[in-house]
């Protein structure tokens, strides 16, 4: 389903895909802490920001937190990422990175309730590259 | 097309300068900073998605109007032509989504991808906040492939 077309909202189905994206937002941090483990990086989570889209207000879902994180070297933020949001057109959720030098897109590309399969993007959304332990490190 | 390019690169020049800020004021935790520079980049996109909509709001109205002209120029049959004759009379007063509906099938992606910005867009336009998370980028890509997709 996509915010284009014109369906039933179902609001057990919508509560499953907030839950399903706060996971995977959850489940990418994990990630990241994992390879930056035993490097001159860490990351520790932010102020988490309220989630209210469309979907949510036209089910009757109540808004939710989600977490941002940030990437740190020498006490000082790296990277920081910022969930943009789920239901964005042609996308499973996206999440903002801020870097010093702009802004860079983690989009998930797989199918709804799959292994989430992350993009980074940057200018040209082309395909974009696999967000992967290499990819980060060149971010970083 | 030429414009989508030069307005995505003004856009990217503008939504660099302000997430660089707000990255800055979170490293900093002046939160009330990264809040402003966010809100700034949120008017900033809602600005240039407006304006590149109406670049193809334009090319769809200019796509239909040369379609019915030419229907009504080469359809003899009075069956087919007449419905192109009723269009071609108020050809200057078409809502948008029924111009899409020329161009494209109502049941299409295409035509859905346009029904969802055009909301957005109305809702924008009247003061409004988007509705949806929109990222620029995909919105970029969007509108520059439509504007070669939708002559086809």
């Amino acid at each position: 389903m996509t915010i284009t077309e014109d369906v039933k909202i179902d609001k057990s189905q919508i509560e499953k895909q907030v839950r399903d994206w706060k996971k995977r937002i959850a489940d990418l941090y994990k990630t990241i802490k994992a390879w930056t483990k035993q490097t001159e990086y860490s990351i520790k989570n932010g102020t988490k920001l309220t989630m209210y889209e469309e979907l949510m207000a036209l089910s009757n879902v109540p808004p939710a937190e989600v977490e941002t994180a940030d990437i740190y070297k020498d006490g000082k933020i790296i990277l920081s990422f910022k969930p943009k949001g789920l239901w964005i057109i042609g996308v499973n959720g996206a999440i903002e990175i801020l870097s010093e030098h702009g802004s860079y897109m983690l989009i998930d590309r797989a199918e709804q309730f799959n292994t989430p399969k992350w993009k980074i993007y940057h200018r040209d959304r082309g395909n974009g590259i696999d967000f992967n332990k290499k990819s980060l490190f060149q971010l970083l | 097309m030429a414009i989508f390019d030069q307005l995505g690169n003004l856009y990217n020049e503008i939504d660099d300068i302000y997430s660089a800020l707000e990255k800055q004021a979170r490293t900093r935790g002046f939160k009330k900073r990264e809040l402003e520079y966010s809100r700034k980049r949120k008017l900033n996109n809602q600005s240039y998605f407006l304006f590149m909509f109406t670049r193809i709001e334009d090319r769809i109205r200019i796509l239909s109007e040369n379609l019915i002209d030419s229907k009504v120029k080469r359809l003899s049959d009075w069956k087919y032509k007449r419905t192109w004759d009723i269009l071609h009379k108020r050809k200057e007063n078409i809502p948008l989504m029924d111009r899409v509906a020329l161009l494209a099938a109502m049941n299409g992606t295409d035509y859905q991808l346009i029904k969802g910005y055009y909301k957005q867009r109305n809702i924008i336009g009247h003061g409004g906040d988007f509705t949806i998370p929109i990222d620029m980028q995909t919105v970029i890509t969007d509108l520059k492939r439509l504007y070669y997709d939708l002559a086809k």
